[in-house]
């Protein structure tokens, strides 16, 4: 089940999808659309968020079905080059110089490659197996439900009515902050960051979320669309 | 059975084809999936006339889908290039380079900075790690279906496309369209704006065609006998769009009333 909602934005309403494409498995059956609107959704807009739902799912899927595929020939090449660098480093321990010295501390940025994409490739083989699975056999059903789970129900009635009550303004922040502080809604909370984040101008990450980018394994992220606009009720 | 949007944008006279800017992305999908899971349907997302007949413009539709294959972003994701590779390990080609200039009598360190320089990606290839591309399915007319789905949204958009009387009308159906969030419809009408005639308009923003060629007059004397109310209380002139309920027009009531 994949859970659409209709949210309320500064200029109007938007659909969002709140999905981690990356969990969604085939060998449990078909994807179903699952709406939460305040609204009666028609036909037309329930086709476009399926359709681009479809697009992105399996755009997705086609992206990953690569991950961890051939993770033992990647260990396999680890290996060898692990093997290299110990008989490099044993080299060097047996003729210590200043050059030596200097090469030892450069070693990691050039014999960690294949250890490091060996690692990924391990780490990230279910989500391949699933994306395969999801692009080979995968279906979204034509027919959306329609509001059936009181869970995500009460997301979208609660977001509504803060705003209907005053709660909250109707701005992309206020309804940020107030999904995270007051609805604890990590769903919309990724929504209106997604929002307000596509407003402003992109920042380069700070140095250790670099290098936490660069050594430890990347799980799939498929993006947050917002998929259809509607006017303010 | 995999769904493809085709708008199908109100204008003067008829409507503006469009696929949907998701089209180009599931058929490129498409790519790796198996022959059977591979049927296209196509939903053909227009205002809520009446009368309106995806059969009749089956042809059109499929080929404004396959105008936006050709006309739009190109192709299929490249893998990386040569400079990116280059770009991703630098450092191992350098230190590669360093420990072949220093080798000197030393096998040792020749083997390492060649196993740098070229070993690591001539065993990868070797291996075939490499990632692969899946082979371009071709996209069939055949056998697609096409369904017609009215959207609310664009309902509004033509009802404000109906109500303005100057300029062609274009400029307020853009400003709805542009509040309503209607990427294709915004785009469509801004070129028009620019170029009023619709069967003028570039094959990359849409393809125009007639109303009379869409509507089934046999649909719409159904449907005005399904609309026709028995015993209506007044002469309202304005039942354009009382066929579809417009669910953003009834905004008599709390919305929060509405949930189940």
């Amino acid at each position: 089940m994949v859970d659409a909602f209709v949210v309320p934005t500064e200029t109007g309403a938007a659909f969002f999808v709140d999905a981690d494409y990356a969990e969604l498995d085939a060998a449990n059956g078909p994807v179903q659309l699952a709406v939460y609107s305040p609204y009666d959704v028609s036909p037309g807009e329930v086709a476009v968020v399926r359709g681009r739902l479809e697009a992105d799912l399996f755009s997705y899927a086609a992206s990953a079905a690569g991950l961890g595929r051939a993770w033992m020939r990647h260990a396999l090449l680890a290996i060898v080059e692990l093997t290299i660098l110990g008989v490099l480093i044993a080299f060097l321990i047996a003729n210590p110089s200043r050059v030596a010295f200097i090469i030892g501390w450069a070693l990691p940025f050039g014999f960690f490659i294949a250890t490091r994409s060996a690692l990924h490739a391990f780490a990230q083989r279910e989500y391949g197996a699933r994306a395969r699975r999801m692009l080979e056999s995968g279906a979204v059903l034509a027919e959306p439900a329609i509001s059936q789970f009181g869970g995500s129900l009460a997301h979208v009635r609660d977001i509504w009515r803060g705003l209907e009550e005053g709660a909250f303004a109707r701005d992309t922040v206020a309804l940020e902050l107030a999904s995270e502080r007051l609805l604890r809604w990590p769903g919309a909370v990724a929504f209106y960051r997604s929002q307000r984040q596509a407003d402003e101008p992109s920042r380069p990450r700070p140095l250790r979320s670099r290098l936490a980018r660069l050594l430890l394994p990347k799980r799939p992220v498929a993006p947050l669309t917002t998929l259809v606009a509607r006017p303010r009720p | 059975m995999m769904q493809l949007v085709c708008w199908a944008v109100p204008v003067r006279g008829g409507y503006v084809l469009r696929a949907d800017q998701a089209a180009q992305a599931a058929v490129r999908a498409a790519d790796g999936r198996r022959p059977q899971f591979v049927d296209w349907d196509v939903a053909i997302v227009h205002p809520g006339s009446p009368g309106f007949s995806a059969e009749r413009i089956r042809r059109p539709t499929v080929l404004a889908i396959e105008s936006s294959m050709r006309h739009g972003t190109p192709a299929r994701p490249k893998s990386g290039g040569r400079l990116a590779r280059l770009r991703r390990s630098w450092a191992s080609l350098a230190l590669g380079a360093a420990l072949v200039v220093l080798s000197g009598t030393h096998w040792v360190l020749a083997l390492a900075g060649a196993w740098l320089l070229a070993g690591r990606a001539w065993t990868a290839a070797l291996l075939s790690i490499r990632p692969t591309v899946a082979p371009a399915t071709a996209w069939t007319a055949a056998g697609v279906q096409v369904t017609a789905a009215p959207h609310a949204g664009l309902g509004q958009v033509a009802h404000a496309l109906k109500r303005a009387v100057d300029d062609g009308g274009y400029g307020q159906a853009l400003a709805v369209a542009q509040t309503l969030g209607l990427d294709e419809a915004t785009e469509v009408y801004a070129a028009l704006i620019k170029h009023p005639n619709p069967m003028a308009l570039p094959a990359e923003v849409g393809m125009w065609t007639p109303a009379e060629s869409v509507d089934d007059p046999a649909l719409i004397g159904v449907s005005r006998d399904a609309a026709e109310p028995p015993a209506a209380p007044s002469g309202g002139d304005d039942d354009a769009g009382t066929t579809e309920p417009d669910p953003g027009d009834d905004g008599s009531d709390d919305p929060v009333d509405r949930l189940p």
